[in-house]
């Protein structure tokens, strides 16, 4: 098949391979919303089969979701469409657990989705800023490590974060 | 396995520690060695400062705060006592979650701002913001710089022009987006005459976050009486005011190039006929705007919002502006106070009050009455918490706790 269409109207489909063998047909300008596809599918000679190995189906149906929701509205980019897209986000990071949003970022990461990666993170960070260190340690499963009097010292120290 | 954000390599996490508030930031010290040593190397990076800055804008769950200094009559009486001095700083935060409620969603705290070690009353102090560090200044030659975010404050090297004869008319502290510093300009008349017609003795100074030092700059103004200044707005790298001398005309302060400049005010107003005006610079979609509105009591009135044109913004005779909003008839506004998204503005009604208006749907919020962000009001603007020091990029702040690792 000729890939020499791509400057025509006729949106190219890419076919993307996951993991576990699960297949996504989505059109390219969805797809290169995502740094590293875009990438391979610039490379001279790219195929429009793209394996992921490193992405799971699940995961990857949920990126796929968010680009599709971004390349649609940047077509026609006022500050409505703005507006309406950070609505559309918030929705879609509301209730993912932190199971979820671990393998979402590392997906989003791996593709290279910047702006996706600045959500996952801003939601992450929404779950834990105003906490307490106790909080923290609960929420992320850390254990403290400090020998005896140093975390006492580093909460003298900074007294005024505390209040 | 269940997975936790802490399994997350190193540089998800430093993304995830840009979103966080610097306050949160330092506490989390706490949690263990790791990011104790993490957040300490953080802090102190530029990069991550900066990015930490930009983060402010692009969040999703946004909301906007302001900085008010609210002397009240309390502090007129009794400024002396304590706990009148901690209530002067408010900080009034709107949220914008609650787009379908006409109510707002606010929070108003106090704000620890230490106040001006200065013999001047706190209503005559200037207060000018930009990137999450409030400048205060005095009349004579007192001036600070804290980032109350991170508790840091520090009072500035004593100006060149301090002499007894100088008297200033404006300060602003902003960041010079060239040279990447920070720096406060100053300006007023050496030996003010007031027998004499000539006035025109103005002076000029900059301070350099870099060099942490003051010098004398060039200033070609020349105000035909002792001008009245409006509070500074700061856009794009340059500084403006709204000043009466003896009629409108605006000031502008190029951060990079140090020079200043005169804007006349749009020629063809409309509101001009039906009473004295009062015209204040404003910030909208990221340029510079004007309000327009009628001061006379009793009378509604339309406020006006005129845009800078951009091309040909600044230089004296050539800057032109364009009328983008009219905004009312409304009842009961007193003053429009600023643009919170660029869609929502926030009024001042007669009574006190605190509005909010939507000018895409035009639709008032229901307004809100808050004791203390009362009349009795010498600033106000908004503020950003952010990790940017007042020690400026390249000096070290307080190290001492560098060479444990940790802390």
């Amino acid at each position: 098949m000729s890939s020499s269409s791509t400057t025509t109207t006729t949106t190219r489909l890419l076919m993307l391979k996951a993991s576990d063998g699960v297949t996504f047909e989505v059109e390219e300008a969805v797809a290169t919303k995502l740094g590293a596809i875009n990438n391979m599918v610039e490379e001279e000679g790219s195929e429009d089969l793209i394996c992921l190995p490193n992405v799971n189906g699940k995961f990857l149906g949920m990126v796929l979701e968010w680009c599709k929701k971004h390349a649609n509205n940047n077509t026609n980019s006022d500050k409505g469409n703005d507006e309406v897209n950070k609505w559309w986000d918030k929705e879609f990071v509301m209730d993912l657990d932190q199971n979820t949003l671990y393998h979402l970022l590392m997906a989003a990461d791996y593709l290279s989705g910047t702006e996706l990666v600045d959500l996952l993170t801003e939601k992450v960070a929404s779950m834990i800023r105003g906490k307490k260190v106790e909080e923290i340690r609960e929420t992320f499963k850390i254990k403290s490590d400090f020998l005896p009097g140093q975390e006492e010292e580093i909460r003298k120290k900074n007294s005024w974060a505390f209040e | 396995m269940e997975n936790t954000c802490c399994d997350l390599p190193e540089e998800a996490l430093v993304e995830i520690l840009s979103w966080v508030p610097p306050q949160s930031l330092i506490r989390f010290k706490c949690v263990s060695k790791s990011w104790c040593a993490l957040i300490n190397f953080l802090i102190r990076n530029p990069d991550f400062v900066n990015k930490h800055l930009r983060n402010i804008d692009k969040t999703i769950f946004s909301s906007t705060s302001l900085v008010l200094c609210c002397p009240g009559y309390g502090h007129w009486r009794h400024h002396e006592l304590e706990f009148i001095r901690r209530k002067l700083f408010k900080s009034l935060t709107i949220f914008h979650d609650d787009n379908e409620s006409d109510r707002i969603n606010y929070a108003c705290e106090d704000f620890a701002l230490p106040i001006l070690p200065s013999k001047v009353h706190i209503s005559r102090v200037l207060g000018s913001h930009c990137d999450g560090i409030i400048c205060q200044a005095d009349h004579d030659a007192t001036l600070t710089l804290c980032n109350p975010a991170i508790n840091e404050c520090r009072t500035l090297p004593k100006p060149c022009l301090a002499s007894g004869d100088f008297t200033v008319i404006g300060v602003g502290f902003g960041v010079d987006p060239r040279a990447n510093d920070y720096k406060v300009v100053r300006f007023g008349f050496e030996s003010f005459p007031i027998e004499s017609d000539d006035c025109s003795k103005t002076r000029a100074e900059v301070y350099s976050m870099g060099a942490d030092s003051w010098r004398e700059i060039g200033i070609n103004l020349e105000f035909g009486c002792f001008p009245d200044l409006d509070k500074e707005i700061f856009c794009k790298g340059v500084f403006y005011w709204s000043i009466w001398a003896p009629t409108y005309v605006i000031i502008s302060f190029d951060m990079s190039d140090e020079v200043f400049n005169c804007i006349r005010l749009p020629n063809n107003l409309t509101v001009t006929q039906q009473g004295r005006i009062n015209p204040k610079v404003t910030v909208w979609n990221d340029s510079v705007a004007l309000f327009i509105c009628s001061v006379e009591i009793g009378v509604t009135v339309s406020t006006e919002v005129w845009g800078m044109d951009e091309c040909c913004g600044g230089v004296e005779g050539s800057c032109s502006w364009i009328k983008k909003l009219v905004i009312g008839p409304l009842v009961d506004i007193e003053t429009p106070l600023t643009f919170l998204k660029n869609d929502e503005l926030l009024l001042e009604t007669n009574d006190g009050g605190l509005i909010l208006y939507d000018f895409r749907t035009q639709k008032l919020k229901n307004p809100i009455f808050i004791e203390e962000v009362n009349r009795i009001r010498s600033w106000d603007f908004s503020y950003v918490k952010s990790l940017v020091s007042v020690h400026g990029g390249s000096h070290s702040r307080s190290q001492s706790d560098i060479g444990t690792g940790f802390m």
